[in-house]
């Protein structure tokens, strides 16, 4: 309340004074003297002109491109706070990068608790909330290596590596990956979107994703960082029926009772599923 | 060199300011008009949407940053504001809220794009920090959730604040 009015007394004392507002200097000592005072004008002032209106007013002709303007300034953690405040503001948070990530994280979370994952460790799943949010922003300085499905993809990694036919880049890529996930997109519903997701992560390299919304997810991300990841990822130098392999392995990986259910080639066999699905970069990977 | 023109602008209120065509460039939207319009001697324009208490800081913004382009503001915003701009801006954002809010209208009604960025960060600087509660009581917001969704946000939300 006091901040408040020392704002308000130090404009009307510049509305008195604008010629010599120069060489003034601070206007803190008429305040003190009148605090008082200005309180009791700040209260009528308020009674002609309605306290709500201010905000209304902001509000009134481009209210998101306003709002937005200024939920960019704010650092991550106080956007939170700005997104409960009301409906309108709820709205343009989610279309800003960090309410964009924040709603992916408390999607996902959901999915964890319905799906019973690995995940119940909730330290965890704020590693990877925090890990999530510095990666949209490419200000990643040392990627953490995701922990969890790390039993899974231990063996995941000790059966690809019994496979026969493969070539050298293949056997240097499987020590590097570090993930396999699965999430049914109708429990993601990460962006009100029906689809199914599937990860693979390679470490430091990157993720590469199989959905329906993975270019929806694109469209939102950096695309500095996806190009990045991109060439990275081609390095690895596998070839689509290595690519194969690995996402057939994963799969097998899935619990089946939640994974396939409503998967719409549960009856066929697996890689004719991918036989479609030959890695392009530009479309599965960022 | 002929002496320097000038444009009149006039306020919502009716009140008109007389400026250095210079120095009212800076508005994109008055730079538009004045590209339209024939070479008047002194061209008055119309600011329908915008009272003459923040026009005159919008003029008064412009006269000095004209000369002075400002700095950009760093997003998102590290510290408080008075950190990271000039002294003469410090004392420029020295008005009450509802005049800071006219002039972010202002400015974006008159496209001045550093002065939105400045209005804007600055309210962002104010919001900074504060609980929601806060918030709406600091621009008289009304909280139009229902409980129940009230409920869920904060659910949701204090997830997010662990993480």
């Amino acid at each position: 309340m006091n901040d408040d009015c020392v704002l308000r007394e130090e404009y009307e004392t510049d509305v008195g004074s604008l010629e010599e507002e120069q060489t003034n200097g601070f206007k803190r000592k008429y305040i003190s003297e009148s605090e008082q005072n200005n309180c009791k004008k700040q209260k009528q002032e308020e009674e002609t002109v309605p306290v709500c209106n201010r905000m209304a007013i902001l509000l009134g002709n481009q209210p998101d491109e306003v709002v937005k303007e200024i939920l960019n300034y704010l650092p991550s953690e106080c956007t939170i706070s700005v997104s409960s405040v009301s409906k309108q503001f709820r709205r343009v948070w989610k279309n800003t990068p960090y309410g964009i990530v924040y709603n992916m994280l408390i999607k996902l979370n959901h999915s964890f608790k319905v799906n019973s994952y690995s995940l119940a460790d909730k330290a965890i799943v704020g590693e990877f909330a925090k890990n999530a949010v510095t990666l949209v922003f490419g200000k990643v300085e040392k990627e953490i290596e995701f922990v969890f499905n790390s039993k899974k993809t231990g063996i995941f990694k000790a059966e690809l590596s019994k496979i026969d036919q493969q070539s050298e880049n293949f056997s240097n890529a499987i020590p590097k990956i570090t993930r396999f996930d699965y999430d049914e997109g109708d429990n993601i519903g990460l962006y009100a979107y029906k689809g199914h997701c599937f990860e693979i992560e390679f470490g430091e390299l990157g993720m590469v994703r199989f959905s329906t919304w993975t270019q929806l997810y694109l469209k939102h991300s950096n695309d500095g960082i996806n190009a990045e990841l991109s060439i990275t990822l081609k390095e690895l130098k596998l070839t689509n029926d290595e690519w194969d392999i690995i996402i057939e392995k994963a799969i097998s990986y899935m619990d089946p009772e939640v994974s396939f259910r409503e998967f719409s080639f549960t009856n066929k066999p697996l890689t004719s599923q991918f036989t479609n699905h030959k890695l392009d970069f530009e479309k599965f990977i960022w | 060199m002929s002496e320097t023109k000038q444009v009149e602008l006039t306020s919502k209120d009716k009140v008109s300011f007389k400026v250095d065509r210079d120095v009212i460039l800076m508005s994109g939207l008055v730079k538009d008009m004045l590209e339209e319009g024939d070479e008047d001697e002194t061209p008055i324009i119309p600011i329908p949407n915008v009272d003459s208490k923040p026009l005159q800081k919008v003029i008064e913004y412009c006269q000095y940053h004209h000369k002075e382009p400002a700095q950009e503001i760093e997003k998102p915003l590290k510290g408080k504001i008075e950190d990271v701009i000039c002294d003469w801006d410090k004392k420029f954002l020295e008005i009450d809220q509802s005049l800071l809010i006219e002039l972010i209208m202002a400015a974006n009604y008159l496209n001045i794009k550093d002065l939105l960025d400045l209005t804007c960060a600055k309210v962002a600087s104010m919001i900074k920090g504060k609980s929601p509660e806060q918030i709406r009581e600091m621009f008289g917001i009304e909280n139009d959730f229902t409980p129940e969704e009230e409920a869920k946000i904060r659910e949701e939300n204090k997830w997010c604040e662990e993480a």
